[in-house]
């Protein structure tokens, strides 16, 4: 039975976690969209042991959900994102695992990471002022279930565990 | 032995500051922004009103207990052996210490980590640590359990507590405003809902009173959501729908927000309510809902249906809003730092896919990382920065005066935009401040 390392190698899946934070960073969310499977889930939890109709998520988008979040993002101006934030992801910890049995049977590889995410609202900002002068941390620990389509490897789910799941988190509405 | 003793009276002239006449309507700026005015409202405001502690479901079984605040005070909400639910200070009798180190849990008893003094879950004193040589024998327990909070009423499920022991009942302090509570209880077919989902909780630098305002302003939603609607012109309503009047052009969306309605009451309570699409119940009904909407109609007729479908924000005096299936807690932090908790609701006895559906919907605009209320606590820390040009010295609430009218109850109504929820809220501030 083939390893999940035969077909996707630690350094294929840094690779791509490194991808696709780079387009988060740089700001090429469209392009950012098109490494969701159809029916590709980016979720933030904040229960663990809950599922996503059994508990608040900080994020559970589907795939219309995602696209209207960057349609927000780059089509709309709105108070949270005026300046908008610049987002820098450290990623580490990489894993490729076969933790569910059937991974290779459907397909899915899943690997581990875990993440640091810094965010200020833009060189442009005025940050004299309240809300807009701190630098914001976040740290977490991610999931991401990939499958291949047409011989691209595709998130069919992004699971992104923060360690503030459960604080008060004044605004989440750039990509993480 | 002490007992309950309330916070001294401020000294404070605070009735200037909120100033009307027929044809205006300020609030002065330092009611945001000074020290001495915060602390005086946790003494007047939270100290008087009725505030919201949670909900019962929260606390389902014996042992199960619920941390909260009133005001800056630290609370806990218990369910004991009996299955009374008690409203009791996070603080030990003793040193001061918090008995609860946690948000919520199961315990058998509380006790307190410094000197170890157990609490039973009604907060009767069971057991001093080391107690014989160090205290006398027959030190009298009884008195020196974890101090109760003077009153707790549980209306429909929802557990208040006020720190005033002569305070008006519950219902009384509602007044005409309880049968807009009655309606969001009313939609779930067992009378009842259920908070089970946790919470979305964000925070932001700027005053208290703020989103408490904000929670009934009709005004804001086409600048402050302008985005939201775009995408929702752009997409409909596929992806949920968390009850505002949504469907048609972003012209007429924007148009429809101009009807409806802002109510204020005695209390400070008010009610920003947007009536129901016309067509939105015919679109339910041909929908995978239909039941839940066969269901409404036939138990409170067709003009009482559409009514219960509106978006209606509530806002109960100081602190709780009820609206889009959430109790949202407004915690007053400092002048300058608020924490907002939003409690979705489930309606008891509806369909788990309607309920889902209804969660779908609350995410989409709910939430840190929504596409809607983020953008309501950005702004609070624009006003509070502005603040600080403190010789500009008025905020200005007049808005829809001369359109304002008294209804036979005493409620003041007025236009969907208008700023009669906010004026109802500063009349009963005024009231309390200093009383």
């Amino acid at each position: 039975m083939a390893r999940p390392e035969d077909i996707l190698s630690r350094a294929d899946a840094e690779d791509f976690l490194y991808q696709e934070a780079r387009l988060i960073d740089e700001g090429h969310f469209e392009e950012w969209l098109d490494l969701f499977t159809e029916d590709g889930i980016y979720w933030l939890p904040i229960n663990l042991d809950a599922a996503p109709n059994e508990h608040l998520s900080l994020i559970f988008d589907d795939k219309l959900r995602r696209k209207e979040r960057v349609y927000r993002l780059t089509q709309t101006k709105f108070p949270a994102q005026s300046p908008p934030s610049q987002t820098q992801h450290i990623i580490s910890n990489v894993q490729v695992r076969d933790g569910v049995t059937d991974d290779l049977a459907t397909g899915e590889v899943t690997i581990y990471s875990s993440h640091i995410i810094y965010e200020i609202r833009g060189v442009t900002a005025d940050d004299r002022q309240l809300g807009l002068g701190d630098q914001r941390t976040f740290a977490g620990r991610a999931e991401h279930r990939l499958r291949q389509e047409q011989g691209v490897w595709k998130i069919s789910l992004k699971r992104l565990v923060l360690l503030n799941r459960n604080l008060p988190i004044p605004n989440l509405t750039f990509l993480i | 032995m002490d007992t309950f003793t309330p916070i001294a009276k401020t000294t404070l002239d605070t009735q200037a500051l909120v100033f009307e006449d027929e044809s205006d309507f300020r609030v002065h700026g330092s009611v945001y922004t000074d020290e001495q005015i915060f602390n005086a409202e946790m003494r007047d405001i939270f100290g008087k009103c009725w505030i919201f502690i949670g909900h019962e479901s929260e606390v389902r079984n014996s042992g199960d207990f619920k941390t909260s605040f009133i005001g800056r005070r630290p609370v806990v909400m218990s369910r004991d052996e009996h299955g009374e639910i008690h409203v009791f200070f996070n603080r030990c009798r003793h040193r001061a210490s918090v008995v609860c180190r946690e948000e919520r849990g199961s315990v058998k008893r509380f006790q307190c980590q410094y000197h170890g003094w157990v609490y039973g879950l009604n907060g009767t004193l069971q057991g001093v640590a080391k107690h014989k040589g160090g205290y006398p024998d027959d030190l009298d327990k009884s008195r020196l359990g974890l101090m109760a909070v003077p009153r707790v009423e549980i209306y429909r499920g929802l557990v208040f507590a006020n720190m005033d022991a002569n305070a008006i009942t519950f219902k009384a302090y509602l007044g005409a405003a309880k049968p807009f509570l009655d309606i969001h209880l009313d939609r779930a077919p067992d009378g009842e809902v259920e908070v089970v989902h946790g919470a979305h909780r964000t925070e932001y630098r700027g005053n208290w009173k703020f989103q408490a305002e904000n929670s009934t302003d009709g005004y804001h939603g086409d600048t402050v959501h302008e985005s939201f609607f775009k995408l929702v012109a752009e997409f409909g309503n596929k992806s949920g729908q968390h009850g505002a009047y949504t469907q048609g052009d972003l012209d007429e969306i924007f148009a429809h927000r101009m009807t409806g309605r802002t109510l204020g009451f005695e209390n400070g309570h008010g009610i920003w309510e947007s009536p129901l699409s016309p067509d939105a119940a015919d679109n339910m009904r041909a929908g995978p809902f239909a039941d839940y909407v066969d269901w409404l109609e036939g138990k409170y007729g067709t003009k009482s249906m559409h009514e219960m479908l509106n978006a209606m924000n509530l806002l109960i005096f100081p602190s709780l809003a009820v609206l889009h299936g959430q109790f949202r807690v407004i915690r007053p932090i400092s002048v300058d730092r608020t924490e907002v908790a939003m409690h979705f609701f489930t309606l008891k006895g509806a369909s788990e896919a309607y309920n889902d559906f209804r969660l779908t919907g609350y995410q989409r605009f709910f939430g840190p990382a929504s596409f809607g209320s983020p953008d309501d606590v950005e702004i609070f820390a624009f006003n509070q920065t502005g603040l600080q040009a403190e010789e500009v010295e008025w905020l200005l609430l007049s808005r829809g005066m001369a359109r304002e009218t008294l209804d036979n109850l005493g409620v003041r109504v007025a236009e969907s935009t208008d700023e009669t929820p906010q004026r109802a809220f500063h009349r009963a501030w005024r009231a309390h401040m200093g009383a």
